[in-house]
C-alpha cells in the first residue's frame, strides 16, 4: 500500500503544471502586457507561449538525461558537491524570493479589493498555513487537489466570456502595428506570467509515465496556458480602448467583470477574486514546496515538511517589505535577471555539460 | 500541558509479551481422569460463580457430568438434544449417538472457552475426551427495518445483533461459492468475533491483507462496539469525515460485496463496516436504485446540493451581512435591511445562537421517548424560533437561513457524514464572519485539500473526483441507467472489474454479440 505514495499520472502533471504556472499575474498580465506592446499584447502573450515551449524543450532534455534525478540531485551529481550544494541553495532562496513577491501581490490586490481594513500579514498568514497543509501531504495528494481546483479556470473563463457581449472588436486593430522588437518587449512581460513551469524540473522522476508522453503533457500544460492567457489579454483589448483606458486600470479583468451583475448577484468580481485567491494558493504552494524540498535536500534529513514553516516564515518577512507600487517594480526589477538564470540558464548549462562531459545517469534496467 | 502530552505522546514500542489471560488461552490442559478433578477444574475456572450448573448423569453404564451456564445454555435445548437421546437409546448405539451429533475434544481449555458460547460439555467418566454441543440461548430482535436507514422501495431488511443472522442474511443474498467468511478474534481480555465477508473473486486481496494486519496490530482489553474498531483500524482519526461506512441495511452492504469491497462484521452489533469506501458512497442511498435513473440521479445531485447548502450558507450569509453587502442586488438589499436593523447582535453571534440551538433540539429529541420528542420539536422548533424573532433577538431572515441549512444536512442519507457536515459549518461561519469571502475560499480549500490527502485503506477517499476518473461519475453525483455500469468502480480496487458486456442484449436481436 506504501509504494503508490509520491506518484503521479502523466494526465495529473499536466494539471500540476497549469496551476503553478497561472497564479497571481492572472490579473495584471493584460495591464502589464498592454502598457509597452497596446493592441498587439496579445501576439506578445502567443510569442511568450512559444518561448516558453523552447524552454520547456531544454528543460526535458535535460531531464530525459537524467530520468529518476530531480534537479536537487542533478546539481551535485554534475557539479560536485560543493558547487551542487550552493546552487540548491541559491534555487531555494530563488523560490522563496519569488514565492514572497507572489505572496506580496496577492496582498496586495486583497488589500485593494476585498479586505482594505484588515492588516496585510493576517491574510498573509491565512494563505501561508492553507498553503502549507495542502502541500504537507505529499507530491500525491498535492496533485489530487490540484486537478481538484483545476475547473475554476473554467469558470473564471466563462466569467470572462460574459463580458464578451460588450467587447468592441475594433480596438485590435490594427493588427501589427508595432514593430517587431515592441511586440517582444510585451512578451518579456508575459513571459514572467508564465513562469512556473520549472516545477517539471524536480517533479519528473515522480511521474508514472513514459519521456515522450512526460513531454505531451508538459507541452499541454503550455498550451493551454498560453491559450488562456492569450484569451484574457485579448479579452481586455477589446473591453477596454487600448491607449487610454488599460493604462489607468492595473487590473483590467476585475473592472471588467465587476460591471455586470445578475438577478440575484451584484459585485460578480467578489466571486471572481474568492475564485482567484485557489489559484494563487496553488501556485504559493508550490514555490513553497520546492523550497522546503530544496532546504531539505542540503541536509541529509529527507523529510521536507519540517522545513516548510521555516520557509512560510520567511516569505512572510520579505513579503512584507514592500510597502508601495514602487517597491513591486523595484522588486520585479531584480528579479527579472535571476529568472533567466535560473529557468533558462542553469538548466541549458547543465544540459550542455551533460552533453559534453557525457555524464548520464546509468539505468539500471532491473 | 498534561492534556496535550496525552494526545500527543506516542505509544511505547508494543512488546511482543502479550496478555498473560490470551497466553494461557492458547495453553493445552487435558481432560482429568476422575469427575471430581474435572468438576473442581470448571469450578474455579469460573470461580465458582452461581450460573455454573453441573449435572451428573448415571444413566444405565453411562456416568458423566454435564456442564454449562445456566445463562447462556437452552435447558429445552439440553433437554430435547442431549438428554433425550441419551436416554432413549440404548447401550451400543450411544457410542454412535455421540460421535454423530456431538463434537469432540480433550482441551479444557478450549471447553472454557465454548461454555462461554452457550455450549454443553458432556465428560464421561474414565474418557479423556469430552463432548460438546451448541445449545446456545438466543433472544434475537427479529429482522427489520433499521430506523436510521430507511428506503421509500425495495427491502426493508436489517442487521440484528446476532453475529450468525447477519452473516446468514448476507449469505442468503449473494448465492455464490465466491462468498467467503473469515472470522477473527480481537481484544486481549476478552476477545470479540469479527466476521470478514468479501467475495473471493473481486475483492482484493492486498486489501484484505493490509486489515488482517491492523487487525493484528491492534491491542485493546475488548471492543464494545463498532465505533472502537473503527477508531482503531481507519486510516485518519484526526479528521471529522467517517473513512469506513457503517450500515444496518442488509441491500446496501450486499451492492457493496458485489462491487468488490469488504463487509466487517462484530458479533453483537447490528452494524457492518464495509472498506475501502470513498466521501461520494456516504450520499447513496438504495432507493436511488430502485426509482427511475432520472429521478434517482436528480435526487443524488440534490444531495450535493444539500452538503455545499449545510457546509456553506450560514458562512455566505454572514459574510455578506458583515463584509460584502454589495453583492446584494438594489431589490434584495431593502428586505434584508430591514429585517436586520434593529437586531442587536452581529450575524455570528445571531448564526450560531440560531445553529446552536438546533444542534440542541437534536440532541435533546434523540434521546427522549418520540411522544416527548414531538414535544421538544413544537416547543424548541416552533415557539422558539417565532419568540425568539418577535423578541427582536434574531433577524427573520437568519432564522430562514438556519432552517434552511439544518433540512439540509438532515437530509445527507448516512448519519456520521451528516454530523461531519454540520461540525464544519461552524469553523467556516468563524471564518466567514472574519474574514468575509476571503476566509470561506480558504475554508474550503482547507477542507477539499484535506479530503484529498485522506484515504481509506489505501483507496484515495475523494476519488472519482481526486484523483479523477471519468468513468466513474457514472455512480457519484447522478445515477446513470443500470446498463451503463458495466465497469465495476476504480476505487474498490476490485480485481476483476468488468461486470456485465451487454445488460439490454435484447434489444439488439444478438446483432452484436459481445
Amino acid at each position: 500500500m506504501e509504494k503508490d505514495k509520491n506518484k503521479v499520472t502523466h494526465k495529473q502533471l499536466v494539471f500540476m503544471i497549469i496551476q503553478a504556472q497561472i497564479g497571481v499575474g492572472i490579473l495584471s498580465l493584460p495591464h502589464d502586457v498592454a502598457l509597452v506592446a497596446k493592441q498587439d499584447g496579445w501576439i506578445s502573450t502567443l510569442i511568450a507561449g512559444a518561448i516558453s515551449q523552447v524552454i520547456i524543450l531544454i528543460i526535458w532534455g535535460l531531464c530525459m538525461r537524467f530520468p529518476s534525478f530531480s534537479l536537487y540531485q542533478i546539481l551535485p551529481h554534475l557539479l560536485g558537491k560543493v558547487i551542487g550544494k550552493f546552487l540548491t541553495l541559491s534555487y531555494s532562496l530563488y523560490f522563496m524570493v519569488t514565492g514572497s513577491l507572489v505572496l506580496a501581490r496577492y496582498s496586495d490586490i486583497i488589500d485593494k479589493w476585498i479586505l482594505p481594513r484588515t492588516p496585510n500579514w493576517i491574510t498573509m498568514v491565512l494563505i501561508l498555513i492553507t498553503c502549507i497543509y495542502i502541500v504537507s501531504a505529499g507530491l500525491t495528494s498535492i496533485a489530487r487537489f490540484y486537478v481538484l481546483v483545476s475547473p475554476i479556470l473554467f469558470l473564471l473563463l466563462v466569467l470572462i466570456s460574459y463580458s464578451m457581449k460588450d467587447a468592441n472588436f475594433l480596438y485590435i486593430l490594427p493588427i501589427g502595428s508595432h514593430n517587431i522588437s515592441t511586440i517582444l518587449k510585451g512578451s518579456k512581460e508575459a513571459a514572467f506570467s508564465m513562469l512556473g513551469f520549472e516545477l517539471f524540473l524536480f517533479i519528473h522522476p515522480f511521474v508514472q509515465s513514459s519521456g515522450k508522453n512526460k513531454l505531451k503533457s508538459f507541452t499541454t500544460a503550455n498550451i493551454f496556458v498560453t491559450v488562456f492567457y492569450t484569451f484574457m489579454v485579448f479579452a481586455s483589448l477589446v473591453y477596454f480602448e487600448t491607449n487610454a483606458d488599460i493604462a489607468l486600470t492595473p487590473e483590467p479583468l476585475l473592472y471588467m467583470i465587476k460591471a455586470y451583475s445578475f438577478q440575484v448577484l451584484e459585485r460578480t468580481d467578489l466571486f471572481f477574486l474568492s475564485l482567484w485567491l485557489i489559484i494563487v494558493a496553488t501556485s504559493i504552494a508550490n514555490w513553497l514546496f520546492l523550497s522546503a524540498w530544496g532546504l531539505a535536500s542540503l541536509g541529509r534529513k529527507k523529510k521536507y515538511t519540517a522545513f516548510l514553516p521555516l520557509v512560510a516564515g520567511f516569505n512572510l518577512v520579505l513579503a512584507l517589505v514592500p510597502d508601495q507600487e514602487k517597491d513591486f517594480e523595484n522588486f520585479n526589477q531584480f528579479l527579472g535577471p535571476t529568472h533567466y538564470i535560473f529557468i533558462v540558464i542553469i538548466p541549458f548549462v547543465l544540459l550542455l555539460l551533460s552533453i559534453i562531459l557525457s555524464k548520464k545517469e546509468e539505468v539500471n534496467k532491473v | 500541558m498534561k492534556l496535550t502530552s496525552l494526545i500527543f505522546k506516542r505509544p511505547k514500542k508494543r512488546d511482543n509479551k502479550q496478555n498473560p489471560s490470551k497466553q494461557e488461552s492458547q495453553v493445552f490442559k487435558e481432560v482429568f481422569d476422575t469427575i471430581d478433578d474435572n468438576t473442581s477444574f470448571f469450578k474455579q475456572a469460573f470461580s465458582g460463580s452461581d450460573d455454573l450448573k453441573i449435572n451428573t448423569l448415571n444413566v444405565r453404564t453411562i456416568s458423566g457430568i454435564l456442564v454449562f451456564l445456566e445463562t447462556m445454555a437452552d435447558k429445552e435445548k439440553i433437554q430435547k438434544d442431549i438428554l433425550k437421546p441419551i436416554m432413549e437409546s440404548d447401550n451400543t448405539q450411544v457410542g454412535d449417538l455421540l460421535k454423530s451429533t456431538f463434537q469432540r475434544s480433550t482441551n479444557l481449555y478450549q471447553a472454557q472457552q465454548e461454555l462461554l458460547n452457550g455450549t454443553c460439555i458432556l465428560i464421561l467418566d474414565g474418557n479423556k475426551k469430552y463432548y460438546m454441543l451448541d445449545v446456545a440461548l438466543s433472544k434475537d430482535r427479529p429482522v427489520q427495518e433499521p430506523n436510521n436507514e430507511q428506503v421509500i422501495q425495495g427491502s426493508h431488511e436489517g442487521f440484528v445483533e446476532n453475529l450468525m443472522t447477519n452473516l446468514h442474511l448476507i449469505r442468503k443474498a449473494i448465492k455464490t461459492p465466491n462468498l467467503k467468511l473469515e472470522h477473527l478474534n480481537v481484544g486481549d481480555q476478552i476477545q470479540s468475533k469479527l466476521s470478514l465477508v468479501y467475495r473471493e473473486d473481486l475483492a482484493n486481496k492486498e486489501l484484505i491483507k493490509e486489515f488482517k494486519q491492523r487487525i493484528d496490530g491492534v491491542s485493546i482489553d475488548y471492543i464494545p462496539s463498532f465505533g472502537y474498531l473503527q477508531e482503531l483500524i481507519e486510516d485518519s482519526t484526526w479528521s471529522p469525515f467517517p473513512q469506513i461506512l457503517y450500515t444496518e441495511r442488509v441491500d446496501r452492504v450486499v451492492g457493496h460485496l458485489n462491487e468488490g469491497r469488504v463487509a466487517v462484521f462484530i458479533e453483537g452489533n447490528p452494524s457492518c463496516l464495509l472498506i475501502p469506501i470513498t466521501f461520494f458512497a456516504f450520499f447513496h442511498s438504495p432507493d436511488d436504485y430502485n426509482s427511475r435513473w432520472i429521478i434517482g440521479s436528480f435526487v443524488r445531485s440534490l444531495r450535493f446540493l444539500s452538503i455545499v447548502i449545510a457546509v456553506n450558507l450560514p458562512a455566505v450569509y454572514i459574510a455578506v451581512i458583515g463584509f460584502h453587502f454589495e453583492v446584494l442586488p438594489d431589490e434584495l438589499v431593502l428586505p434584508v435591511i430591514s429585517s436586520i436593523r434593529n437586531i442587536p447582535f452581529p450575524p455570528l453571534i445571531e448564526a450560531l445562537v440560531m445553529e446552536l440551538t438546533i444542534e440542541l433540539i437534536r440532541e435533546a429529541g434523540v434521546r427522549l421517548p418520540s411522544r416527548i420528542g414531538q414535544t421538544i420539536g413544537i416547543v424548541g422548533g416552533l415557539v422558539i424560533g417565532d419568540a425568539v424573532v418577535r423578541a427582536g433577538l434574531i433577524s427573520n431572515t437568519m432564522i430562514v437561513v438556519v432552517a434552511i441549512t439544518a433540512v439540509a444536512a438532515y437530509s445527507i442519507p448516512t448519519s456520521a457524514m451528516s454530523d461531519a457536515v454540520r461540525f464544519l459549518r461552524f469553523i467556516l461561519m468563524l471564518l466567514a464572519s472574519t474574514f468575509g469571502f476571503v476566509g470561506i475560499a480558504f475554508g474550503t480549500m482547507l477542507i477539499l485539500s484535506h479530503l484529498c490527502r485522506l484515504e481509506s485503506f489505501g483507496t484515495p477517499y475523494f476519488t472519482p473526483w481526486a484523483p479523477f476518473h471519468l468513468k466513474d461519475l457514472k455512480d457519484t453525483f447522478i445515477r446513470l441507467p443500470i446498463w451503463k455500469f458495466n465497469t465495476r468502480p476504480y476505487d474498490s480496487k476490485s480485481t476483476n472489474p468488468d461486470r456485465q458486456s451487454l445488460a439490454r442484449g435484447w434489444k439488439f436481436n444478438g446483432k452484436r454479440q459481445k
